[in-house]
């Protein structure tokens, strides 16, 4: 998964040898690998690819990027795509934060 | 107590999960997220794979077709690998493979990920060490599936 929006971390655990967190999006939560960013902690932005964050970011520049896309109007769409998250969980989560 | 959501992701991830950062940061960019409908056929037997895929979720059907007749030579599930024949020079691929559930992968491009693995041996090695591994997991599995299979009868004479 590739998120166009960083995503905030708002848990994290260790399994195994690899550090792992829950990263929550628009409105949608997932599990993401944060071994490439050992600097980025519960609360913390980070950008994320294909199930790895792969950078930090500040709040502010998280902020701005939600800020454009809401702008756009397609946070709106993604928000809108949460009603049919029952019917096809993972393609809609993914669609939504995009 | 960690949730079950992250010891299914590490299992699903579980090629790449165990890579040395430095190394995974030059594979990730090749990387992009697929899914499949249940019943797609991902690529076909005789085909040319383009993708060298990592399940992270579903259920993929590998078959071959003996005789007219589609025979399944394995069932892969979320940390298998598919589509080998992507990493070879002429891409031909040995099996069919169907999803029998909706599916995700992370996919490699085979002509990219052979472009980066000459230019970073080191990576590459890496990497391949690891889908070895997971060939040679398959290879156990099959050789048991078979094996149970041809056992079974001659055990049932045993007095």
């Amino acid at each position: 998964m590739s998120f166009e929006v960083p995503g905030k971390i708002i848990e994290e655990y260790t399994v195994r040898r690899n550090r792992l967190g829950l990263v929550q999006f628009a409105g949608t939560s997932r599990p993401v690998f944060l071994d490439l960013v050992p600097e980025a902690h519960v609360g913390d932005y980070v950008r994320v690819h294909v199930g790895f964050a792969t950078e930090r970011v500040s709040e502010e520049e998280a902020l701005r990027a939600y800020e454009q896309l809401g702008r756009s109007g397609r946070l709106e769409t993604a928000e809108l795509d949460l009603e049919a998250e029952e019917a096809r969980p993972e393609t809609v989560r993914r669609q939504k934060a995009r | 107590m960690i949730p079950d959501q992250f010891l299914e992701m590490a299992q699903a991830y579980r090629v790449l999960s165990g890579m040395e950062p430095d190394q995974l940061r030059k594979l990730l960019p090749l990387a992009e997220e697929k899914e499949y409908p249940a019943g797609r056929i991902i690529f076909r037997e005789g085909g040319l794979s383009s993708f060298l895929h990592l399940i992270t979720s579903g259920e993929v059907a590998l078959e071959m077709k003996i005789g007219g007749e589609v025979l399944r030579v394995q069932t892969l599930h979320a940390g298998d690998a598919m589509g080998w024949s992507a990493l070879t020079a002429d891409c031909t691929t040995h099996f069919q493979a169907r999803a029998l559930s909706p599916v995700s992968t992370v996919a490699f491009a085979g002509a990219r990920l052979r472009e980066e693995c000459d230019r970073n041996p080191r990576m590459g090695y890496g990497l391949m060490k690891r889908l070895l591994e997971l060939v040679t997991d398959r290879l156990d599995a099959t050789r048991m599936q078979l094996v149970g299979g041809r056992q079974e009868p001659e055990l049932t004479r045993q007095p």
